[in-house]
């Protein structure tokens, strides 16, 4: 959202890769053998071609760590401190020369990254990842499963039913996908449960009509026909055969969807429209540090900017990094 | 001039899905009675004056003529009354909440937009001639970088590094800016550039990135074109390639690209808006939203929607006339 043209451009791209890979598999008798080297099974295969990919092992490793640093981190303070801190004087956020008057202690020995208006930049920045994980897993998720759903139905249907449904989703497409929230939260409040729900339901337009066009190209597969012809519902041709088959867009849609997901919940933090102060996501964070940060402590801002900077990009380079192992398996189908 | 005719056609059709979303959302979810009751309150009155209220707001109306009287004051430039802002005393309609917001957003959205789109064509072509080289490993690199940063990072650090260490321009627009009209707003703008130069430049920088990367692409696949081989091979120089050749077809898919950015460009808007406190929709959208008041945050989003619709329709449009191919597409 933030990024801008960042999802028209990413959709537009996805779709050019699929359409790049369909052709590989039109061709796959051919001397054209792409990244495939060696043998194994197709899972290995793409294993192997994801492993190849330093940056995306880089980024998937930095992700795992953010998620156990997450769990871990705020289990060393007991929950009253995130309702407390910014009132206990008597913590040595406070007690430090100049900045700790503001509860700003600079970096030191017992805070490894400073202070925030009273809370321990270390400890917060865990405590509202979080926040901002579960809520950008969550959402996603949501997104995955309306905007898969919707896909498929709407193009393994076709006629009517595609045309009216993606007419319902050219006009939400049309709407700016942070207004549209906002408008939303303006009715349905903001506690964590109906962030989950707006975030996920408001981004699921771009990922139906990529798995429309995924879902559109596998009806017409051979195992799709055959499925029909020995009398299949077109229930269980969706179910058994394009859903299972039509995954891999899904994956790596569901890459970007977690990464787009933690920058709107950011977003909305920052305006001060998401969670409330004692609970925090990355959003809320910033925006509890941009007005120490212009006063110069340099520290409240810097670590949790560079964290979900970092964050957001690697769910991107992990995306990339799916779509081109599972262009290997487009391969050997 | 029929494809011209289908998308406008479709770009109305979609005008009234989205009006209707706009309005179907809340519209279903809270009561008359509730909306009663916010602005009358509760003292001293009475269920005859809630019901009185209801009539007289058309409240009690069937749902599908309250939507097309809104549609039909909505065309006729009215959003109807802030239900926050009034009172039982006095009405507040949301165009006086609104007072040109929208309008100035428009200023300070569009300008660095054409700015940053001149700017990418440039840098994209030059990158696309010189593949691979230096220039465009470090060119790539630098848009990347600023493609994938957030907004809200972008405005903050510009905010304190230009303005406030180094003495670039102000960090927040003076709140006189507030009561200056939309008409008069350019000229505003052009006297003070200090107060608007960094939110320019943070609009600019936020979608410069993703331009500049369309425009590489877009010029990469037309240089391989055949035309473009032969044009080479006949002994035309390289800048009559460039411009004879390269340029026209390889920024015409660019117009497409604008059109489906408008809604990301808008959104960015509204975070540049709220960090140098500029005096357009965004400040007003956050308030809006931390006080409920739907009926402004409705005529935000319709706004917002119909300068998407209008822009995508009028990239479409261009791009046929720009285009034949596209125009001729559809007979084939």
């Amino acid at each position: 959202m933030s990024n801008i043209g960042a999802q028209a451009a990413q959709d537009k791209e996805i779709e050019e890769r699929l359409l790049e890979a369909e052709e590989h598999v039109e061709n796959a008798g051919a001397a054209d053998g792409g990244e495939v080297t060696g043998s194994g099974s197709i899972s290995r295969q793409m294993l192997r071609v994801f492993l190849k990919n330093k940056l995306a092992v880089a980024s998937f490793i930095y992700i795992v760590v953010i998620v156990l640093m997450s769990i871990i981190v705020p289990i060393f303070h007991p929950s009253s401190y995130w309702t407390n801190a910014q009132s206990d004087f008597t913590s040595s956020c406070f007690n430090n020369s100049n900045p700790g008057l503001l509860g700003n202690a600079a970096p030191s020995g017992s805070h490894i990254l400073g202070c925030t208006t009273g809370y321990d930049n270390f400890a917060l920045l865990f405590y509202a990842g979080r926040f901002s994980l579960l809520i950008g897993i969550l959402a996603a998720f949501v997104t995955m499963t309306v905007g898969t759903t919707y896909g498929i139905v709407a193009g393994y249907r076709g006629g009517w039913t595609d045309t009216i449904l993606m007419r319902v989703d050219d006009i939400f497409l049309s709407i700016p996908g942070l207004y549209l929230l906002l408008l939303v939260i303006t009715i349905y409040g903001r506690s964590i449960t109906s962030l989950i729900v707006v975030i996920g339901f408001t981004s699921w337009f771009g990922v139906a009509r990529l798995m429309r066009s995924e879902a559109q190209i596998l009806r017409d597969r051979e195992y799709s026909q055959a499925s029909r012809a020995m009398g299949a519902t077109g229930r269980r041709v969706m179910w058994k055969h394009i859903l299972p088959n039509g995954i891999s867009t899904g994956v790596t849609a569901a890459t970007f969807a977690l990464g787009d997901a933690v920058l709107i919940l950011s977003v909305i933090g920052f305006l001060g429209l998401g969670l409330q102060p004692p609970d925090f996501d990355w959003g809320t964070m910033i925006q509890n540090a941009a007005s120490e940060f212009e006063l110069g402590y340099w520290w409240t801002l810097w670590p949790v900017a560079i964290v979900f900077i970092l964050f957001v990009l690697s769910t991107n380079y992990i995306g990339d990094a799916l779509r081109d192992a599972f262009e290997v398996r487009l391969q050997e189908r | 001039m029929r494809y011209v005719l289908r998308r406008l056609f479709q770009g109305i059709f979609i005008l009234i899905g989205v009006a209707a979303i706009t309005f179907f959302l809340p519209s279903l979810y809270y009561s008359p009675q509730f909306l009663a009751v916010s602005v009358l309150g509760f003292i001293h009155v009475h269920q005859s004056d809630y019901n009185a209220w209801i009539h007289l707001q058309g409240l009690d109306k069937p749902i599908v003529v309250q939507f097309w009287n809104w549609l039909f004051a909505v065309a006729h430039g009215n959003f109807g009354i802030s239900y926050i802002h009034s009172s039982r005393f006095h009405t507040v309609t949301v165009n006086q909440v609104l007072n040109g917001s929208l309008w100035r957003s428009v200023w300070l959205v569009g300008i660095p937009t054409i700015v940053s789109i001149l700017l990418a064509i440039p840098i994209g072509l030059t990158q696309a001639m010189r593949r691979n080289k230096v220039y465009d490993h470090a060119m790539t690199t630098g848009v990347y970088v600023l493609y994938s940063t957030p907004a809200v990072l972008v405005c903050i650090l510009m905010a304190y590094y230009f303005a406030i260490v180094l003495h670039f321009g102000q960090p927040t627009v003076d709140p006189t800016a507030q009561g200056i009209s939309p008409g008069n707003f350019p000229s505003y703008m052009l006297h003070n550039p200090s107060q608007f130069i960094l939110p320019f430049l943070a609009i600019m920088i936020l979608s410069i990135g993703g331009f500049t990367r369309y425009m590489r692409g877009s010029a990469l696949d037309t240089l391989v074109q055949d035309y473009v081989r032969t044009a080479k091979a006949k002994g035309a120089s390289p800048t009559r390639v460039l411009f004879r050749h390269v340029f026209r077809p390889s920024v015409i898919p660019l117009l497409t690209i604008i059109g489906l950015t408008i809604p990301a460009i808008i959104g960015g808007a509204l975070i540049v808006e709220d960090v140098f406190n500029f005096p357009g929709m965004g400040v007003l959208t956050v308030t809006a939203v931390e006080r409920d008041d739907f009926k402004v945050v409705m005529a935000i989003t319709l706004f917002t929607a119909v300068l998407t619709v209008l822009g995508n329709l009028a990239a479409d449009v261009l791009t046929a006339i720009a285009d034949p191919r596209v125009r001729l597409g559809d007979k084939r």
